[in-house]
C-alpha cells in the first residue's frame, strides 16, 4: 500500500500519567523501593508510615547507595535502565536482579507529589540530598502540553523536576533514604478509616505483635476486611523478597527447606513501622487439617536459543477453605518479587473446579525467563508472551492432568477428596448404629443389620449382633432411610414382643414401611 | 533553602556534642527532677513535647530512666511527641523510635505562627495539647541578625503558651535552649530588652533584687549570656501573665562554645515553671497579670545561673555523668542509625 504516512506523536502528560499511576495501590511502589534496595545489597530496609497520622512516609536502607551522578543519570533517562549491564546478580549478596525498567524511582509518584533522596554510596565520601517534585506535572493543565515535534527513539520527556546538593559524609557510611510528603489524600483517608472488623488491624495492634499474630488476625476471613493498613502490611510481606517464616511456608515439609533457605541467603529484612515482615504464608492453617503438599513443581523449558524458562516451586492442598482468602491461588514470583498478589483463578485456569479453588494455594519462583512477559505495573503478565503461556501450560498441565508425575494436582486432590467423604461416610454410620444399638438395646454395641430373603412371620428377628428384616418389608423404603427403618423395626420387635403378636406386629411395620416409602 | 552543606554541618555538629558532659550535666541535674515531678503527678504518664533532634536522646534518656511510658511490644511512646524540620533526621528519628502520640516532619515555628500554610500538621499539632513538658531546643539564637525583634520564634513561643491555657494545663514546665551569640545577634531586640529592663529596675523592690549585676547597658556588652537569661526569661514571664499564667524560673545553666566555625558563644538552658492564673475562658486581670509579673520579675533578678563548664570539671563528675548516660549511648550504638 504506498498511502500516505502520518506519525503517532504522544502528549507529554502519558509519561507523567504513568508515573503517577503505573501501580495498582501504594504498597506496589513501596515494592519497588523496598526491591531497588534488594538490588542494591541492603540488608535492612525500615520503611515508617507514621501511623495513624500517615502524614509523612520514609523508607531507609543501608545498600550501596547512591553518588549525586549515578542519581542524575537515573532521573536523565527514566526507563533506561543499566542495572543489569554489569551482571544479573548483585554485587555483595549475589542476590538476582529485580530491577530492568528503571522506573521504580517514579514509583513514588503514586504516594505523593513531592519527595527528598538522601543517598551516600559505599566508598564515597560525599553524600547527596535531591528534592522531588512531580505536582506540576500532576495538575490537569499537563494534560494540554503536548510534545512539540513526534516522539523520537530516545527522545525525553519531563515528568518532574528535581533540585540537587552535595556535601561530605564519611566513607563507611552507604545508605539511601527517601522521605515521601505531601501524601495523596486518598491514599491517607483510606488507610486512617476504621476496620471492618472488631479487633482489626490497626497500627496500633501491628506493633503490639508480629507477623505471626498479624496471620492470626487476618487469618478469619479476608485481609481487606482489616483495611488498607492490613493490606498494605500484606501485600509489602506477601511481594518483597522477605524471609519466610522458620517453619515456613507449609509446617514440616523438608522438600520446601530448600527454597527457604535460598530466600534466607539473601539476607534481606524488611521492618515496617518497627515490625519485621515475614512472608505471611504458614500452612496448614490449623494443625489438625488434612493436607497435601505437591512439592515439585519444577520446570526448565528452552523457548528459543537465548531464552530458557526455570520455574520451581509448590502446591498446596487442605481440605478446609485456607484462610485469608487472599492466600487462595498461586503466587508466581520473578526473581523473588511477587508479581500481583495470588491469583485465584490460575493464570485463568479454563475449566470450573468449585471448592477446590478454595483449598489450594501455591508459589511459582520463576528464576529466568519471564521478566519480558511482565507489564509496567509489575503486578501482571502479558498473555500473550511465549513464557507466559508456557508457564501456564505447564501448570494447567499440573492441575488437570494426568501428566509422567501421576495424576493431575485436581485428580489426586479429588481422590482424596472422595477417600475422606467416604472416610467420614463410615464414622458416621458407626456413630449411628451405635446410637441405634443403644436404643435398642439398651446398650451399645457391635451390630449387623441384615436382610431376611422370604417373609417370616414378624418380618423382624432381633439377636444380641444382628438385626434381620424381611426382604419385602423394606421393599419400597429408599435406601438413605433402610438403616433408620431397621432400626425401628429392632425398637419395635424388642419392645412389643411381649404385648403384640406376631402377625399384630408385622402389620404395624408394614405401615411404618409405607410411611417410609412416602417420604 | 537553607544550603545543604550548612545542615549537614549543624546535624553533624549536633550529633558530636550529644556526648558532651555539659549537655548531660543539664539531662541530669535540671530535666530529670523536673520529670520525675511529673511523673509522679500524672502516675506515671507525663506528656512530653520536644524538638528532640536525629537521636532523639531525651526521649531515650527518660525512658531508661523509667520516667516516661513506653510500651515495648508496640514499640510504642504513647505520651511523646515529637516536631522534627529536617527530613533525614525526622525518618531517623521515627524509625528509631516507632511510635509515639505524635510525629511531625515540619517547622514547629511556622506551623504554629503560619497555620494556614500548614493546615494539617498545625490541626494535629493544636489538637495534640495540653502537655507537662515542652522542650524547646532552637539550636540557634531565640532573635536572629535578620528577623524582626517580635521574631517567629518569640510568636511560636506565646502561641504555645496560649495553647496549652486553651487546654486548660494548670501546670507545666518549659525547657529552653538557645544560643547567646553577640555577633550574631538582633541589636534592635536587644535594645527593646535592655529598655524593659531598665523599666523594671525603676521598681525598688526588683533594683534590690537585680543586686550587684552591671548595669543593663554594660551588661549587654561585658556578659552577654547574662543578659539574654534574664531578658528572655523576663520575656516569658511577661508573655505568661498575659496569657493565664504566672511563670518561675526553676533553673538555668550556661556553657561556652567555639566551634571551628564561627565564633564564640555560649548555650543558654532556661528551666521555666508556668503556673495557671487563670482559666482560659476566664477574663483577663490586669491586676493579678501585673502582680504575677513583678513577682516573677524579681525571682529572675535573684536567681543565679550554673556555670556547667566549672560544674563539670572534676573528673569524679565527669565518670558520673558518662556513667549515667552510658545506656542511652549503648542504645544508639545498637540501634546504628543510618545518616
Amino acid at each position: 500500500m504506498a498511502g500516505e504516512k502520518f506519525s503517532i506523536d504522544v502528549a507529554a502528560s502519558v509519561i507523567a500519567d504513568i508515573s503517577a499511576g503505573i501501580y495498582r495501590t501504594p504498597a506496589g511502589a513501596l515494592k519497588e523501593l523496598v526491591s531497588n534496595a534488594f538490588d542494591a545489597d541492603a540488608e535492612n530496609v525500615h520503611v515508617s508510615t507514621n501511623g495513624p497520622q500517615f502524614n509523612t512516609f520514609t523508607c531507609t536502607d543501608d545498600g550501596s547507595g547512591l553518588t549525586a551522578d549515578r542519581f542524575k543519570e537515573i532521573m536523565g533517562l527514566i526507563g533506561g535502565s543499566t542495572k543489569r549491564d554489569r551482571g544479573e546478580t548483585s554485587q555483595v549478596f549475589r542476590r538476582p536482579l529485580i530491577g530492568r525498567i528503571g522506573i521504580g524511582i517514579l514509583s513514588i509518584g503514586q504516594i505523593c507529589s513531592s519527595f527528598e533522596i538522601f543517598s551516600s554510596a559505599k566508598g564515597s565520601k560525599t553524600k547527596f540530598r535531591a528534592r522531588i517534585d512531580l505536582e506540576p506535572y500532576m495538575r490537569p493543565e499537563a494534560r494540554r502540553m503536548q510534545l512539540g515535534t513526534k516522539l523520537k527513539t530516545d527522545e525525553k520527556v519531563r515528568v518532574g523536576e528535581y533540585e540537587i546538593e552535595e556535601t561530605e559524609e564519611e566513607s563507611d557510611r552507604h545508605y539511601t533514604r527517601v522521605v515521601m510528603e505531601k501524601i495523596n489524600p486518598g491514599f491517607k483517608k483510606q488507610l486512617r478509616s476504621q476496620p471492618m472488623v472488631d479487633l482489626g488491624v490497626t497500627p496500633k495492634t501491628f506493633k503490639k505483635g508480629d507477623m505471626k499474630a498479624f496471620l492470626a488476625s487476618v487469618s478469619k476471613d479476608t485481609v481487606a476486611e482489616h483495611g488498607a493498613y492490613a493490606q498494605l502490611i500484606w501485600e509489602l510481606a506477601v511481594t518483597t523478597p522477605v524471609r519466610y517464616f522458620p517453619e515456613g511456608p507449609i509446617r514440616n515439609t523438608p522438600k520446601l527447606n530448600n527454597l527457604r533457605k535460598t530466600v534466607e541467603s539473601y539476607k534481606f529484612r524488611v521492618f515496617l513501622d518497627g515490625v519485621e515482615l515475614l512472608k505471611p504464608i504458614l500452612l496448614p492453617t490449623t494443625p489438625s487439617v488434612i493436607h497435601k503438599v505437591y512439592p515439585d513443581l519444577d520446570l526448565k523449558k528452552k523457548l528459543s536459543p537465548s531464552r530458557e524458562l526455570k520455574v520451581r516451586g509448590y502446591l498446596y492442598w487442605q481440605n478446609t477453605r485456607i484462610l485469608p482468602r487472599e492466600l487462595q491461588g498461586i503466587l508466581v514470583r520473578v526473581r523473588n518479587v511477587g508479581i500481583g498478589a495470588f491469583d485465584p483463578t490460575y493464570l485463568g485456569y479454563p475449566k470450573h473446579e468449585g471448592w477446590k479453588f478454595s483449598q489450594l494455594c501455591g508459589e511459582l519462583y520463576v528464576d529466568e525467563g519471564l521478566d519480558e512477559a511482565i507489564n509496567i505495573d509489575r503486578a501482571s503478565f502479558r498473555e500473550t508472551d511465549d513464557a507466559y503461556l508456557a508457564l501456564q501450560e505447564f501448570l494447567f498441565q499440573r492441575l488437570g492432568k494426568e501428566t509422567d508425575q501421576g495424576a493431575g494436582v485436581f485428580t489426586n486432590i479429588k481422590a482424596i477428596s472422595g477417600r475422606i467423604a467416604q472416610r467420614k461416610r463410615n464414622r458416621e454410620t458407626l456413630k449411628r448404629v451405635k446410637r441405634s444399638t443403644e436404643v435398642i438395646y439398651g446398650s451399645s454395641r457391635p451390630i449387623e443389620l441384615k436382610v431376611t430373603e422370604g417373609r417370616t412371620s414378624g418380618g423382624v428377628k432381633v439377636t444380641p449382633h444382628t438385626i434381620r428384616v424381611d426382604e419385602e418389608l423394606l421393599r419400597g423404603v429408599a435406601e438413605k432411610h433402610r438403616e433408620l427403618f431397621i432400626g425401628v423395626c429392632g425398637v419395635i420387635e424388642k419392645s412389643l414382643a411381649s404385648i403384640l403378636s406376631a402377625s399384630k406386629r408385622r402389620a404395624l411395620l408394614e405401615k411404618i414401611a409405607r410411611l417410609f416409602s412416602a417420604q | 533553602m537553607s544550603s545543604f552543606r550548612d545542615i549537614e554541618r549543624r546535624r553533624k555538629g549536633a550529633k558530636s556534642s550529644y556526648r558532651d558532659a555539659k549537655k548531660h550535666y543539664v539531662r541530669l541535674n535540671g530535666w530529670l527532677p523536673i520529670f520525675r515531678e511529673y511523673f509522679k503527678l500524672r502516675s506515671g504518664e507525663p506528656r512530653y513535647l520536644t524538638l528532640c533532634a536525629k537521636d532523639a536522646i531525651d526521649i531515650r534518656y527518660f525512658r531508661h530512666k523509667g520516667l516516661l511510658p513506653y510500651d515495648s511490644e508496640q514499640k510504642a511512646f504513647p505520651t511523646v511527641a515529637f516536631i522534627e524540620r529536617d527530613p533525614q533526621d525526622y525518618a531517623s528519628i521515627a524509625e528509631g523510635l516507632g511510635t509515639t502520640k505524635l510525629a511531625i516532619r515540619g517547622d514547629l515555628e511556622e506551623i504554629l505562627v503560619k497555620p494556614e500554610e500548614n493546615i494539617e500538621n498545625s490541626a494535629l499539632l493544636r489538637g495534640s495539647f495540653p502537655y507537662d513538658v515542652i522542650n524547646l531546643d532552637f539550636t540557634g539564637q531565640v532573635v536572629r541578625e535578620d528577623d524582626p525583634p517580635y521574631s517567629q520564634t518569640i510568636q511560636a513561643i506565646e502561641k504555645i503558651i496560649e495553647l496549652q491555657n486553651a487546654a486548660d494545663c494548670e501546670r507545666w514546665h518549659m525547657f529552653l535552649t538557645f544560643q547567646a551569640r553577640p555577633e550574631t545577634a538582633n541589636h534592635e531586640a536587644d535594645d527593646q530588652l535592655r529598655d524593659i529592663l531598665e523599666g523594671n529596675l525603676r521598681n525598688p523592690d526588683s533594683q534590690a533584687a537585680y543586686g550587684t549585676r552591671l548595669p543593663p547597658a554594660e551588661l549587654i556588652r561585658e556578659e552577654y549570656a547574662e543578659f539574654l537569661r534574664v531578658g528572655v526569661t523576663k520575656f516569658l514571664a511577661s508573655s505568661s501573665s498575659n496569657r493565664g499564667y504566672a511563670s518561675r524560673l526553676t533553673g538555668s545553666y550556661s556553657y561556652p562554645r567555639n566551634p571551628e566555625w564561627g565564633g564564640l558563644y555560649h548555650i543558654l538552658k532556661l528551666i521555666v515553671e508556668f503556673e495557671a492564673i487563670r482559666p482560659a475562658t476566664a477574663l483577663p486581670n490586669p491586676h493579678r497579670a501585673r502582680a504575677a509579673y513583678e513577682d516573677s520579675v524579681q525571682q529572675i533578678f535573684r536567681s543565679t545561673v550554673i556555670d556547667v563548664s566549672a560544674a563539670v570539671r572534676n573528673a569524679k563528675v565527669q565518670q558520673a555523668l558518662a556513667d549515667d548516660f552510658k545506656p542511652v549511648l549503648d542504645e544508639l550504638q545498637q540501634q546504628n542509625i543510618i545518616g
